[in-house]
């Protein structure tokens, strides 16, 4: 077990750092009611990687373009994904929920009509959407982790100023009190691009969706009075199930790596919420016999 | 002989006119200047184009014809917009809210001193706390900033008479304030009436959606 631990040592620490970032961003994406447009991008990145990769294979490129390709291909078909979401979002012909379903649906067409078009693609079909950190190259890995902590290290040190957007941008609409402050909007916007895009092509679409918003969503329950204390517990869950899962299907080799991860996370939070829930009526007790 | 020089108005409108896309006149010929010292009330049925006239002094949004001119520097102006939804989808403090809109930490001591907010209001969450209790949060945001004119649009929504009160003391004693040159503009559909206690300090732009405004 420690062979293959120290064997997967760089793609272990490229989820671990990855996982906790892509849980952070997701806390302020879901509060800007962006979870369904992150989906479409997400999805529109799978798009690029599939369509590029299709391509590249098909002229015999060489490793370099294979990574480079997808990546800007993501990278063009997220961006192109978010504007033109934004853009038809605003001039409010249906509901963001309606217009983002029919979006989503419509690319992972796309998708597969792009992968019937590229037979070679099956295999990267599956890696694409349901991932597998143990086939994470050195360079990948060392890449992931490079982002993941630059993208830790920001959320960290700008966390009341990327609150304050996201309070504002969901309470108001739009962006106030924030007059001649760095770094602006769009560095966050920017940051959550590149997670997003790198996540989708190197972990899979599975291991981005599932971290972006499985910790936002237990954290309502389990750590829901203060911000901060949400946000710790986003990042901390996401790093330890993408630990504890990662190990386990390293442990029962025909466990795919992604979905144990996330089923990890799902089980660690569900253990959670029942064991808070079993201390409540002890706690309300304990509160009551308090003086006041 | 020269008489001393009056200082120039914090912020004042000339002939401002504004039409929607569609073609709808929401005020025209409108002018204003609101001295230190002053509070504008801006009232005007839905619809009437209250929010955009903020958005004009902001220099947000720009007028058809007219002109806006401010003498306070950006930085020492504040704006409370409209609430446009009550729900926020993370669970943040009353406290927390202060925090980040004044990105730096605010001691419980500062943030109660402005009687807004008591201590006991830091600890509730965004989501449970009373319409009065985020609006007197959102404000005191707002005034922890120290600005010089200050910009509310439509802050005594859902608000009882309590909190109104509370709202419009803190507004009198913004603008009342001795050291500074001050002033704020405050979109409301409360009646002239009940801000009688301002006095001379009260000026009124009452919009009809028409463009016939006074």
């Amino acid at each position: 077990m420690i062979a293959l631990v120290l064997l997967y040592k760089w793609a272990l620490l490229c989820g671990v750092l990855l996982a906790p970032t892509l849980a952070l961003v997701g806390c302020h994406l879901a509060a800007r009611d962006k979870a369904m447009q992150t989906l479409c991008v997400s999805q529109g990145a799978s798009l690029g990687v599939l369509l590029a990769m299709g391509v590249l294979e098909s002229f015999e490129a060489g490793p370099a373009a294979l990574m480079a390709g997808p990546f800007a291909a993501a990278a063009v078909f997220a961006a192109l994904t978010y504007v033109g979401g934004e853009r038809l979002v605003a001039q409010r012909q249906a509901s963001k929920t309606t217009f983002f379903t029919s979006v989503f649906a419509s690319l992972l067409a796309l998708g597969y009509l792009v992968s019937a078009l590229f037979p070679h693609l099956e295999g990267h079909m599956s890696q694409i959407f349901f991932g597998d950190v143990s086939t994470l190259s050195d360079g990948e890995a060392v890449v992931g982790s490079a982002l993941g902590l630059g993208g830790l290290f920001f959320l960290w040190a700008y966390w009341r100023e990327v609150s304050s957007q996201s309070f504002s941008f969901a309470i108001f609409g739009e962006l106030v009190f924030l007059r001649g402050r760095r770094p602006g909007p769009r560095v966050f916007s920017a940051l959550a691009l590149l997670l997003l895009v790198f996540s989708v092509q190197v972990m899979g679409f599975l291991f981005t969706v599932g971290c972006l918003f499985l910790p936002t969503a237990l954290g309502k329950i389990l750590a829901n009075h203060g911000i901060r204390s949400h946000l710790v517990f986003a990042a901390v869950a996401a790093s330890v199930s993408t630990l504890t899962g990662f190990l386990v299907s390293l442990r029962f080799s025909r466990l795919p790596t992604v979905p144990t991860i996330v089923v990890t996370l799902l089980a660690l939070g569900t253990a959670a919420i029942v064991v808070r829930r079993r201390e409540s009526p002890e706690a309300r007790r304990a509160l009551l016999r308090r003086p006041s | 002989m020269t008489h001393p020089s009056r200082p120039p108005p914090l912020l004042e409108g000339s002939e401002l006119g504004l039409t929607t896309p569609d073609g709808r006149v929401l005020f025209r010929g409108l002018s204003f200047a609101v001295n230190a010292g002053q509070l504008m009330l801006i009232r005007g049925p839905n619809g009437a184009g209250k929010s955009m006239l903020v958005k004009v002094c902001l220099r947000r949004l720009q007028p058809n014809v007219g002109l806006v001119r401010c003498t306070v520097p950006e930085r020492r102006i504040a704006y409370v917009p409209q609430l446009q939804n009550m729900e926020f989808h993370l669970p943040l403090t009353l406290g927390e809210v202060i925090e980040i809109c004044v990105d730096r930490h605010v001691p419980a001591k500062a943030a109660t001193a402005l009687g807004l907010v008591g201590e006991e209001h830091l600890s509730l969450t965004w989501n449970t706390a009373s319409g009065g209790e985020r609006q007197r949060t959102l404000l005191t945001c707002a005034l922890l900033e120290d600005p010089h004119l200050l910009l509310l649009d439509e802050p005594l929504n859902h608000l009882d008479a309590a909190s109104q009160e509370r709202v419009l003391e803190a507004l009198e004693n913004f603008v009342s304030s001795k050291d500074e040159d001050r002033a704020a503009v405050l979109v409301s559909h409360l009646g002239r009436e009940q801000l009688e206690r301002l006095g001379p300090r009260l000026i009124q732009v009452a919009l009809t959606g028409g463009g016939e405004d006074a």
